[in-house]
C-alpha cells in the first residue's frame, strides 16, 4: 500500500491512575484533540470506530459516544478485540478508505478502568478472567498468571531467563524517563525489578501492566484529503492480522502466536523487511509479550528475544528501538498508545525519545494473550 | 473449601456431566462419536466432523505439565488464602489441554513436562474440583 491511506491526527486524554473521568469523557477529550491535530471538524468524519470499553458496558457504545460528541456520521461501530482493538479498527478503516467506502474515519479507544475499579488492580486485572469458562475460573487464573504460563513455557523451550524478562521493564523505563507524559520515569535496574514482589512467577510487580485510565484517538483519511491538513500524514504502508480462539488451554501451542502470520502479511503488503524498520511499538502487557513479538515479527531469531533485549538491541540507538514511550509497564495503560507513538515517531515529534531517521515504523497489537494479532507498518511523509 | 465453592460456577445443563463425573473422582471429557476426537471445553457439535454425537467419556486423567506459574498474589479473597498456588496447564494423554492446579509437589521440584495425574478436591457431597499431582512414571 503506497500513500493511499494515512493517519492525519492523534489525540490523547489526560488519564492516569485515577483521573475521576468517565470513559466517554476520556473518549471525547481524546477525539477533540485528534480532530484539532488534524484540522478537521466533527462533521467531516464519515465513520466512528470505538473500542468497546471494559469499564462501562453498553450495547451501543459507539452511539453513546456520538451523543457525547453531538456527531452524526454515516457509520458508528464498536469493536471488541481486547488489547488489539485499535489495531483491528485501524486495519478495517484502512481497507474501507482505500476502497472508497468512507473517506475519513475517527478511531477512539478509551477506558476509565482505574477510576471505575477504584484503583483496585486486582479487580481490573481479574476482569478478563471472570469472562473465562467455568473450566478456568475455579483455578484463580489471574491475568498475570495467564501471561506467566506463556512465559514459563518460553523459558522451558528456549532457555529465556528471569533477568532477560526483567530487562524489558528496564528498557521501557529508560525510554519513559525521556517522556514527560510517562507515569513512571525513575530509572530502574534489573535487580530492582527482580527484587520487587513476585506476583505470578516469573513475573514480579514491576513487570506487570499498570492499570490506569486512558483515552486515545486518531483520524485516518484518504490520500486526497491527507495532503490538505495541518500535519504531515503518517502513511499506512502495510498491515496484516491473524486470529485464533479465546481461552488459553485449548490453544495448540503457547509459543507459536498469531503474530508471525500477521507480520508476514504486513511485511508482504509493505514490501519491506524487518531490517528496514526503524522503530517498533509492541503491545507489552507483560515482558513476555514483547519478547515473543520481537521473535515472531522477525527482528530476531525464534527463541532469541531475551538475548536480543539483553544485548541492548531494543533500546533507542539499538537495532530496533521498542516502546519508545515506555509502554504499559511505564507510560500508561491503554491499547491505542502504540499507534499514537508510532505516528509521533514518524512525524519526528517524540522529543528526547525520538528514534534516529525514523522513516518506517511498526506497531503491533496482541489480545487475550494469544488470541489475536494485528501488525501495521507505517511510512513517514 | 466454602470459599472455593463460591467461585466454582453452577454447572450449566451442558457441563453438568463433567462436574457429576468429577464428583465421583473421574475426569470425563467430551468425545466425538463421529470422528473419535476428544473435545475440551464444552461444545454440542464437533468442529472437525460436525457430528452432534458428543458424549462424556472417562479419560485417563493422566498427562504432562505443559506450563505452570506459582501465584503469590491473587485477585479474589478465595485465592488469596491459597497463595502460593500453582496454576497449571496439563496436556492430557488424550491430546487435549486443560487448566488446573498442580498440588502435592514441592515448588523446587516442578518441571515442565513432568508426569501428572488427576486428583479431586471435594467441595460438597456432590461436587469436586479436578487438580493434578506428580505421577509415578509407568
Amino acid at each position: 500500500m503506497h500513500r493511499e491511506v494515512a493517519i492525519v491526527g492523534t489525540g490523547e486524554a489526560e488519564g492516569g491512575r485515577r483521573s475521576g473521568k468517565t470513559t466517554f469523557e476520556l473518549a471525547s477529550e481524546a477525539a477533540h484533540l485528534a480532530l484539532a491535530d488534524a484540522g478537521l471538524q466533527r462533521d467531516e468524519i464519515d465513520a466512528v470506530f470505538l473500542e468497546q470499553p471494559m469499564s462501562e458496558h453498553h450495547h451501543m457504545p459507539a452511539n453513546v459516544f456520538l451523543e457525547y460528541m453531538d456527531m452524526r456520521p454515516q457509520a458508528a461501530v464498536a469493536f471488541a478485540a481486547g488489547g488489539a482493538t485499535p489495531h483491528a479498527m485501524a486495519i478495517q478503516a484502512a481497507g474501507l478508505i482505500a476502497s472508497g467506502v468512507y473517506e475519513t474515519i475517527l478511531i477512539v479507544d478509551a477506558d476509565g478502568r482505574a477510576t471505575r475499579f477504584a484503583g483496585d488492580k486486582g479487580m481490573a486485572t481479574s476482569q478478563a478472567a471472570d469472562d473465562m469458562e467455568e473450566f478456568e475460573t475455579p483455578y484463580g487464573a489471574s491475568v498475570p498468571g495467564r501471561y506467566a504460563l506463556i512465559a514459563q513455557r518460553h523459558m522451558h523451550d528456549y532457555g529465556t531467563t528471569e533477568e532477560q524478562l526483567a530487562q524489558v521493564a528496564v528498557v521501557e523505563r529508560k525510554h519513559a524517563s525521556l517522556n514527560p507524559r510517562a507515569a513512571y520515569r525513575d530509572p530502574l535496574t534489573v535487580r530492582e525489578v527482580l527484587e520487587s514482589p513476585m506476583v505470578a512467577a516469573p513475573f514480579h510487580l514491576l513487570e506487570c501492566c499498570m492499570v490506569s485510565d486512558w483515552g486515545t484517538a486518531f483520524v485516518m483519511t484518504s490520500k486526497r484529503r491527507a495532503g490538505r491538513l495541518n500535519k504531515p500524514p503518517v502513511w499506512i504502508r502495510g498491515f496484516g492480522s491473524a486470529q485464533q480462539g479465546y481461552n488459553l488451554a485449548p490453544l495448540q501451542s503457547f509459543s507459536s502466536w498469531p503474530i508471525q502470520h500477521s507480520a508476514k502479511h504486513a511485511f508482504r503488503m509493505a514490501e519491506l523487511t524487518p531490517e528496514e524498520v526503524h522503530v517498533a511499538e509492541l503491545y507489552d502487557s507483560f515482558p513476555i509479550t514483547v519478547l515473543i513479538a520481537l521473535e515472531e515479527l522477525g527482528f530476531c531469531e525464534k527463541g532469541q528475544g531475551g538475548a536480543f533485549v539483553q544485548g541492548g538491541a531494543a533500546e533507542l540507538g539499538g537495532k530496533i528501538p521498542v516502546n519508545t514511550h515506555g509502554g504499559q509497564l511505564s507510560y500508561a495503560c491503554g491499547h491505542g498508545q502504540y499507534i499514537l507513538e508510532a505516528a509521533r515517531q514518524l512525524r519526528g515529534e517524540a522529543g528526547q525519545a525520538q528514534a534516529d531517521g525514523a522513516r518506517y515504523g511498526l506497531s503491533q497489537g496482541t489480545a487475550a494473550i494469544c488470541s489475536s494479532s494485528y501488525t501495521i507498518i507505517y511510512e513517514a511523509d | 473449601m466454602a470459599e472455593l465453592r463460591s467461585v466454582v460456577p453452577e454447572p450449566t445443563e451442558q457441563s453438568r456431566p463433567y462436574w457429576q463425573s468429577a464428583g465421583e473422582h473421574t475426569l470425563s471429557l467430551l468425545r466425538c462419536g463421529g470422528c473419535g476426537r476428544w473435545i475440551h471445553y464444552v461444545k454440542r457439535q464437533c468442529p472437525y466432523c460436525a457430528s452432534s454425537e458428543l458424549s462424556w467419556t472417562p479419560c485417563s486423567g493422566r498427562g504432562t505439565l505443559y506450563s505452570y506459574s506459582v501465584l503469590y498474589r491473587a485477585s479474589s479473597p478465595t485465592f488469596k488464602e491459597k497463595t502460593p498456588y500453582v496454576l497449571a496447564v496439563i496436556e492430557l494423554e488424550e491430546g487435549v489441554k486443560t487448566m488446573s492446579h498442580l498440588v502435592d509437589c514441592e515448588l523446587a521440584r516442578i518441571r515442565v513436562g513432568m508426569d501428572v495425574e488427576a486428583v479431586f478436591e471435594e467441595l460438597d457431597e456432590k461436587r469436586a474440583v479436578p487438580y493434578f499431582r506428580p505421577a509415578p512414571r509407568i
